[in-house]
């Protein structure tokens, strides 16, 4: 028998969370210490997954089941068609090593957390498992379950050890909008398990390996695509739906931000593209063109909202919510570059949003607050924090020889190359005229994140004074402060 | 104001490394994703073909779904 890699990763972290809840309450220390233990095992296992994926990369042109590795297949309750089946692709290899580097990272940073550690690190370790699970699931009912279980302990996390002035509205916010998103991408796997197809009997399976290779009549792809992928798109923060988003991140405590902007999200993205998008490809045909004008608003109303924060958290927040578009947008492009852009912008925004709230979450320890207004001094008093930002704010503006440059070009290349997208048809525009409109958003989605951390910067003294006097930024400050 | 700990400092290098190793080196990343992409994108190629031909509209194909749900109904009931 085969090690269960992928079963390890993802149930590794259920039994360390039973065992931390299984210690007596005076030894707390030793929750911290079987919590990096388990966090030390996936980094550990999915970084053998990734390279192993790595060195056999499967040529252009093999059929999607044909590229999984590591497959693991048990049946569940097989007489209606559900097994625990788990396997990794290149996208999910991927995700599975970014989910486990920011769990480990997520829990170094909650090591001084004082406040009942056994439960808050036990239901930790249930949310990165529910993460891992999504990532790994080839079957779709599978899929769903363990989205409901990413989602239901971020509700305790927040409730319990959340900011206590915002967390039980933003718990109870988070988690409405997620379980109802989930509810209507479920009735969509109802639909798609009955539905026949090519003529013959209905599939009868969640084997995504099946439902991938199967054609499901273009009437049904039309109809249940967007409820399909927007019922997942509702995690990823596509606007209209992404304002469960700043609120969770501001209410939850550091580790649970990191994991909430660095990976939840990107399960969103991701589900909605592995299921979405790659089941019902018809549908997304006809429905991106009017998706990628909601992505569009995404990333501008994203960070115009980011530029008029004073809180930290909500200045992430909202411009993780800008980012996400762009990763929409890689997928609304329809392009091979365009999805490249989005999956690389899975990763590096995932890393780098964790650095972002990891380096305010420690701040905060020590401050006691993150409104701009109060803070000052920081490099100082924080050099270690004030450098980790500052690169997190060079990857968030697409700094070239950075991991941000490397993602948001393609994304942006890609929409530009999107040229088999009939929007005469959709909104009576010339195409040309859309191209000038897209560059002109593109090129001012690459200048609002240094708006978005100026004030930020302004208040550091690792800035020269140029940038202090405002001679650069002024008029831009001028411009937020009208929003 | 209490400073940060080595455990705290180690994250935020790791991190950080990891941004400036995507950026400076994409082969580590790029290749894995391309082949997790590729063939999603290969079937959005086949179905543009589709769309294209098809000309369908989302009220036709709710009045065709409607039609058949009606249909079904009806002769559960032993009608039509």
């Amino acid at each position: 028998m085969d090690f269960l890699y992928l079963t390890i990763i993802t149930l590794s972290p259920i039994l360390f969370a039973v065992i931390i809840l299984l210690l007596p309450k005076s030894r707390g220390e030793d929750a911290r210490m079987l919590a990096l233990a388990a966090m030390l095992i996936g980094p550990v296992l999915s970084a053998y997954v990734y390279y192993a994926y790595r060195m056999n990369l499967p040529p252009d042109g093999t059929p999607w089941a044909d590229t999984l590795m590591f497959v693991e297949e048990h049946g569940w309750v097989p007489s209606i068609g559900l097994n625990y089946i788990v396997g990794v692709d290149g996208m999910s290899a991927t995700m599975v090593l970014l989910t486990a580097i920011v769990g480990l990272g997520g829990v170094i940073i909650s090591w001084s957390i004082s406040d009942r550690p056994r439960e808050f690190f036990a239901f930790f370790m249930l949310l990165v498992a529910g993460v891992h699970g999504v990532f790994v699931s080839v079957d779709a009912f599978l899929l769903f379950f363990f989205y409901e279980l990413a989602v239901l302990p971020m509700y305790v996390l927040i409730v319990v050890w959340g900011w206590k002035e915002r967390r039980e509205y933003a718990a109870m916010k988070l988690t409405l909008y997620l379980l109802i998103g989930s509810f209507i991408s479920f009735i969509a796997f109802l639909v798609l398990y009955f539905t026949p197809v090519d003529g013959g009997e209905a599939l009868r399976t969640f084997d995504l390996r099946i439902w991938s290779q199967a054609h499901f009549p273009f009437n049904i792809q039309m109809i249940w695509f967007m409820p399909l992928f927007l019922g997942f798109a509702v995690l990823a923060g596509l606007f209209p739906f992404h304002n469960w988003s700043p609120d969770g991140h501001v209410a939850a405590p550091t580790a649970v931000s990191m994991i909430h902007a660095g990976v939840l999200m990107k399960l969103g993205a991701y589900a909605s593209m592995r299921v979405g998008i790659q089941i019902l490809p018809e549908g997304a045909v006809y429905w991106f063109p009017f998706i990628i004008i909601l992505t569009l608003i995404n990333v501008l109303y994203g960070s115009f909202i980011a530029m008029r924060q004073r809180d930290m958290k909500y200045l992430i927040g909202y411009s993780s919510v800008s980012h996400m578009g762009l990763v929409s947008m890689g997928f609304a492009a329809l392009t091979l570059v365009g999805f490249m852009g989005a999956g690389i912008q899975m990763v590096s925004h995932g890393v780098m949003t964790a650095l972002f709230f990891a380096v305010v979450g420690m701040i905060y320890d020590r401050a006691h607050t993150r409104n701009m207004d109060e803070l000052s001094g920081m490099s100082k008093a924080l050099p270690w924090t004030v450098v980790a930002f500052i690169i997190g704010g060079l990857v968030s503006m697409g700094m070239p020889g950075l991991s941000g440059f490397l993602a948001e070009f393609p994304i942006f290349l890609g929409v530009w190359q999107g040229h088999n997208l009939n929007f005469n048809g959709v909104f009576g525009l010339n195409p040309s005229n859309y191209y000038q409109i897209v560059a002109i958003l593109a090129i001012l989605v690459w200048l609002l994140p240094p708006l978005i951390f100026y004030e930020l910067f302004r208040r550091s003294s690792l800035v020269n004074t140029t940038l202090r006097n405002g001679t650069i930024c002024d008029p831009f400050s001028a411009l937020t402060r009208r929003l | 104001m209490r400073p940060i700990l080595g455990i705290d400092k180690a994250a935020l290098i790791g991190f950080s490394l990891i941004l400036i190793l995507i950026g400076v080196l994409p082969i580590l990343i790029a290749p894995p994703i391309h082949s997790g992409v590729y063939p999603v994108v290969e079937r959005l190629n086949e179905a543009q073909l589709v769309v294209q031909s098809s000309g369908g509209t989302v009220s036709g194909a709710a009045q065709d779904l409607l039609h058949t749900v009606t249909a079904s109904v009806l002769s559960w009931f032993g009608g039509v």
